[in-house]
């Protein structure tokens, strides 16, 4: 079973996306609220995928980005942005910090899936 | 009468200052010479009033009267030129020549300010949009999961359930459409312009349009200038603002008719170079726009398409990219009659 972590301030989004996915796939997921609690996670767990949010408290999105892909430990998970932010700027910030795909909310939970699928059908 | 040697034409006269309101509202001409004593119980100068701020007509006195009271009276209805009796032909003909020019120039100076105060809205629309675009974002991702997963867990008890939410559903995309739409006003996208023939331009955009939106009873007939024309424009942003105004003059055609789209030069009437200018015209034989409204649809959010779910930010954004190729877009309409959009931009 494949493992997806979310990381979004916002728990309530938190909460349906994985009671989404989790009732079309066969994804475990786990969430955390904050940037740093979740590069602490991704270090633990593993995680197969993360979606990772951009705007947080404390450290944000791109920077758990550039963290998570320059550790070692980390560095082979595929990380989805998935914000609010829809500028070309944030994107290309995203982009050159190797992010490897970026969706703006809201989003469909079918578009979502099949996002994922994609990227953990190519990374496997 | 001495206008008429002078070249000038008289459509009408009045006697009274009643009479002198009722037929500038008819005839609606450039300019009014008016006595300060007229038949009736309104003088001169009350009807100069309700002309000048009713109709936007320029005053011109002509009396024989230039006692300090009178005078005083006349000066408060602003007044374009004051005329004392006896006058001679050369003075009178070079009062209303700088009187019609300073109307001219009123108005242009007028419509300057109103676009300025235009765009000073949007500036501060695309400001605020800019910051809370985000904070709404983000409810909407909520909203649209909350939704999807009431979707999973009951549409399935009840058909009821899954309309409501299906119009949750809708309402989220049409907010997050909107959202959208205030993020270009806060960011315009540079300029990439090319050399681009407009009817070439619109022939692809119909073309897309077939596919995109099925058109039943209503036909669209072309007439392009012969001559070969090119424009120095951004392909995306002229297709966007074309596609918008044959989005508009379909929707104002519930029942049906027909819309014709030209272009042809026109020469600048405003410019003492004579600067050249091609106009891309979309008209529809549509319900039109009332007066009313007509000032009021390059507003950002001024709808006359509630029911069918217009945000109101279509024309103010053609016009802001249209102006942005230092062009303009203009709108006439007459109701029941039909609405002509007219893409106005220079040559390169």
């Amino acid at each position: 079973m494949e493992k997806i972590l979310i990381v979004d301030d916002e728990e309530d989004f938190c909460y349906f996306v994985k009671k989404n996915l989790e009732a079309i796939s066969n994804y475990e997921i786990i969430t955390a609220t904050r940037g740093r609690k979740g590069i602490q996670i991704a270090r633990k767990e593993k995680p197969d995928l993360i979606l990772l949010d951009i705007m947080m408290p404390g450290i944000d999105g791109l920077e758990v980005l550039k963290r998570l892909k320059g550790n070692e430990k980390t560095q082979n998970i595929p990380i989805i942005m998935l914000t609010a932010k829809d500028e070309d700027e944030s994107k290309i910030k995203a982009l050159g910090s190797f992010c490897d795909d970026y969706i703006v909310k809201p989003v469909e939970n079918m578009v979502l899936k099949g996002k994922i699928h994609k990227i953990l059908s190519i990374t496997k | 009468m001495s206008l008429h040697r002078l070249g000038y034409s008289v459509p009408g006269t009045a006697a009274s200052g009643y009479e002198a309101i009722k037929k500038a509202e008819k005839i609606r001409p450039d300019l009014v010479l008016m006595d300060i004593i007229l038949e009736g119980e309104m003088d001169g100068t009350e009807a100069a009033s309700a002309i000048r701020s009713r109709f936007d007509i320029p005053i011109v006195y002509l009396t024989a009267y230039a006692d300090k009271k009178i005078l005083e009276r006349a000066k408060v209805t602003e007044p374009f030129g004051y005329i004392l009796k006896p006058f001679e032909d050369r003075e009178l003909c070079s009062i209303l020549e700088i009187a019609l020019y300073k109307h001219r120039m009123e108005r242009k100076l007028k419509k300057t300010q109103q676009e300025l105060i235009q765009s000073e809205k949007l500036a501060a629309l695309g400001r605020f949009s800019s910051g809370i675009a985000h904070e709404i974002k983000n409810p909407l991702g909520i909203i649209l999961g909350g939704s999807e997963f009431l979707e999973m867990k009951l549409s399935k008890v009840d058909p009821d359930v899954k309309i409501a939410i299906n119009k949750i559903k809708e309402s989220t995309f049409r907010a997050d459409k909107i959202v959208k739409d205030l993020l270009k006003f806060s960011r315009p996208s540079a300029l990439k312009t090319e050399r681009i023939d407009p009817n070439g331009l619109i022939r692809e955009t119909l073309s897309l349009f077939k596919y995109r939106t099925p058109l039943i009873e209503i036909k669209i007939k072309t007439h392009f200038a012969q001559e070969k024309m090119y424009l120095e424009i951004d392909k995306n942003q002229m297709q966007q603002v074309f596609f918008n105004l044959l989005m508009n003059a379909i929707e104002a055609m519930p029942k049906g008719g027909t819309i014709m789209i030209k272009t042809y030069k026109m020469a600048s009437s405003e410019s003492s170079l004579a600067k050249k200018l091609c106009v891309i015209e979309v008209a529809d034989t549509g319900e039109g726009i009332s007066p009313k409204d007509l000032h009021k649809i390059f507003e950002p959010f001024f709808t006359t398409k509630r029911e069918i779910k217009g945000t109101g930010l279509g024309l103010s954004m053609s016009r802001m990219l249209v102006n942005n190729h230092n062009g303009d877009l203009v709108i006439e309409s007459k109701p029941g009659r039909g609405t002509t959009a007219k893409i106005i931009l220079p040559f390169c």
